[in-house]
């Protein structure tokens, strides 16, 4: 197993070399640093000295792939592909164009990120499987036909009525909690809101998907056996259904625990957790390319790991799994 | 400014300025359109910026083409005394005498739209009633903005928020080597040019605030007023609605560093919070309920289930 983890990080590294480049390209072939320090002076009146003042301050004047008036293997080191796109790879993420250390604003604003998006995931798993195996038991039924009548139309509003909705019941009108914000000292407060919209927002999809795992089941041989024996009909839901059903949960849970740090864009913005999606969605609207480059970085290294923790996880689950 | 009708420096089209800049009704715009948020000027200098003098109390203070005091009281000059003006700049009553119809004139706007359509037949009729016919020429705004870099717009409105509170950021607005159309494509749209003007700009820019300097803005002012190259318009007020914890802020577009300035009150906000938020608990205890009650059916159906015999 573990020649095939290395194997698989070695995989990762074009996977990491080909986004690098995509993004190196998107951000200062497409919009040049010129570009970028207009945006950043404002439009009005920019000089054009102005403009080499602010790209040399953040590196930004040596030339983009190749310095032809550099001595040896500085030709190639002192360019901005070296010092902002490889240094990546070196999880040196630089200071952003407002001049804030990135490393140092991402080890702060990751735990927002993770007090929401854990609770979120756990909460949502017990809810989501919960339910799936209740709507399972009573397969056939009236509960089970309107369970999934009910998981449609969930799934059909958009997460931002929840969202909204949410904040007007729970915060404005019954005074719960907060409706948005965040503070240190009682961040549990400002935390319950998002969470429950999280898990309210994802029964609809969930519950439809994980009812078709455990639908595929119960009807497999080793359930009747089980029932046969005597067992009981939780501890074959539970015990039997839910363990062989793990490899598709599995895929879609693991995948997303790397993710949980970067937070949600739309979550975050809304309740004004100051998280990761904040940091992304505040940097986008600043034009702050330095912070946008190198959270795309750190989602395409958190995505591979997500898949590799994936496969190993399939090994724990299954024993019949090996990973060669 | 550089229109052979409205623009240039000739007697003729600065009386027809004038007549315009009186007919031009600002106080009735303010009511109308800003619901009246909205104070009128006398000139380049808004309250609060070096320079500025108090209309209603200083006599240098009002525009005197536009205004005069009677009774102590601001008051907009009549329409006739604007027809006077429009009679002298050689059109009585708004007659162009080369075609014998009215004067036309075009006002190149970028609001399109049912919107706009009543904020452009006020600008109709304030034409209207000098005998102008103000035909709208409209156009998007990289259009708009591609006839003011070639300065072949007529009249048209601007409006400009200042980078810093210095007279200085209001008069280099009209200062001629920053004409649009120029070499510079600098920010003075209208393309003004008065080498008096610009002699006075080139000293008060470096002046320190004080009598010499308010003394050679007042001779600035007086040379604008006087060359109307701008019908003044208004200065915009906003107002901001704050929770009676925050305090020493007012809402403005110049001055973005204020952060440091505010003052919170931390007791009087948490005691006003708590005031407001008093949580209402029943209905979470009435979901509670209906859930474990819809749960007993369930339950129920698999205690059966449990104890049933196999068919």
């Amino acid at each position: 197993m573990i020649a095939y983890i290395i194997r698989r990080i070695l995989y990762a590294i074009p996977i990491l070399i080909g986004v690098n480049l995509i993004t190196f390209i998107l951000f200062f072939t497409v919009n040049t640093p010129d570009d970028m320090a207009r945006m950043h002076l404002g439009m009005k009146r920019v000089t054009d000295e102005a403009i080499m003042k602010w790209k040399e301050e953040r590196d930004y004047d040596k030339p983009l792939v190749y310095n032809t008036s550099a001595p040896g293997l500085d030709k190639v080191t002192d360019t901005i592909f070296f010092d902002k796109s490889l240094a990546l790879f070196a999880f040196r993420f630089g200071t952003s164009d407002s001049g804030r250390d990135i490393s140092h604003d991402i080890s702060q604003r990751m735990w927002p990120s993770l007090a929401i998006a854990v609770p979120s995931l756990l909460v949502g798993l017990l809810v989501y499987i919960s339910l799936s195996l209740m709507i399972v038991f009573f397969r056939g039924t009236y509960v089970d036909f309107w369970g999934v009548v009910i998981a449609v139309v969930m799934l059909s509003i958009s997460s931002m009525f929840y969202i909204i909705g949410g904040q007007y019941l729970i915060g404005k009108l019954l005074h719960l909690v907060p409706i948005s914000g965040f503070n240190t000292e009682d961040a549990w407060k400002f935390l319950v809101l998002p969470v429950i919209i999280a898990v309210i927002g994802g029964i609809g999809a969930n519950l439809r998907f994980y009812r078709t795992i455990f639908l595929e089941e119960i009807n497999r041989d080793y359930v009747r056996s089980a029932r046969a024996k005597g067992v009981s009909e939780v501890r074959v839901l539970f015990g039997h259904v839910l363990r062989n059903a793990l490899i598709p949960i599995l895929t879609g849970v693991v995948t997303a625990l790397p993710l949980l740090f970067l937070g949600s864009l739309v979550t975050e913005s809304f309740f004004g957790i100051p998280g990761l999606g904040s940091y992304t969605i505040d940097a986008i609207n600043r034009q702050d390319f330095a912070i946008v480059r190198s959270m795309v970085f750190l989602g395409s290294v958190l995505y591979i790991v997500g898949l590799v923790l994936t496969d190993i996880s399939y090994t724990i689950a299954d024993p019949r799994v090996r990973l060669n | 400014m550089l229109d052979s009708v409205v623009g240039g420096d000739s007697d003729r089209a600065r009386y027809l300025r004038q007549a315009i800049s009186i007919a031009l009704d600002y106080e009735e715009f303010i009511s109308i359109f800003r619901n009246g948020r909205g104070e009128i000027a006398h000139g380049p200098l808004p309250m609060g910026i070096y320079g500025y003098r108090d209309p209603e109390s200083d006599p240098l203070g009002y525009n005197p083409v536009v205004y005069q005091k009677e009774s102590g009281r601001l008051q907009r000059r009549s329409i006739d005394e604007a027809k006077v003006l429009l009679e002298k700049a050689g059109y009585p009553d708004g007659i162009d005498p080369a075609t014998g119809k009215s004067l036309i004139l075009y006002y190149d706007v970028t609001a399109t739209g049912p919107d706009s359509t009543a904020l452009l037949n006020w600008f109709r009729k304030q034409f209207q009633k000098i005998g102008i016919d103000l035909v709208i020429r409209a156009s998007d705004y990289n259009r708009f903005q591609d006839k003011m870099q070639k300065g072949t717009g007529q009249i048209f409105s601007w409006g400009w928020n200042a980078d810093y509170p210095d007279p200085e950021n209001f008069f280099f607005l009209l200062y001629g080597p920053h004409a649009r159309a120029g070499e510079e494509h600098g920010e003075n749209a209208a393309n003004y040019s008065n080498p008096a003007f610009d002699r006075l700009f080139e000293r008060m820019k470096y002046l320190p605030d004080g009598e010499e300097r308010q003394q050679v803005i007042d001779q600035m002012i007086g040379i604008v007023r006087n060359d109307a190259p701008w019908a003044w318009g208004f200065y915009p007020v906003d107002y901001a609605l704050y929770h009676s914890w925050y305090g020493n802020t007012r809402p403005n577009l110049m001055a973005n560093n204020t952060l440091k300035y505010r003052r919170i009150d931390p007791v009087e906000r948490d005691r006003l919070r708590r005031e407001w938020n008093q949580p209402v608990v029943w209905p979470v205890i009435l979901l509670v309920l209906v859930l474990l009650a819809s749960l007993v059916p369930a339950v129920m159906v698999y205690r059966r289930h449990e104890k049933g015999t196999a068919r």
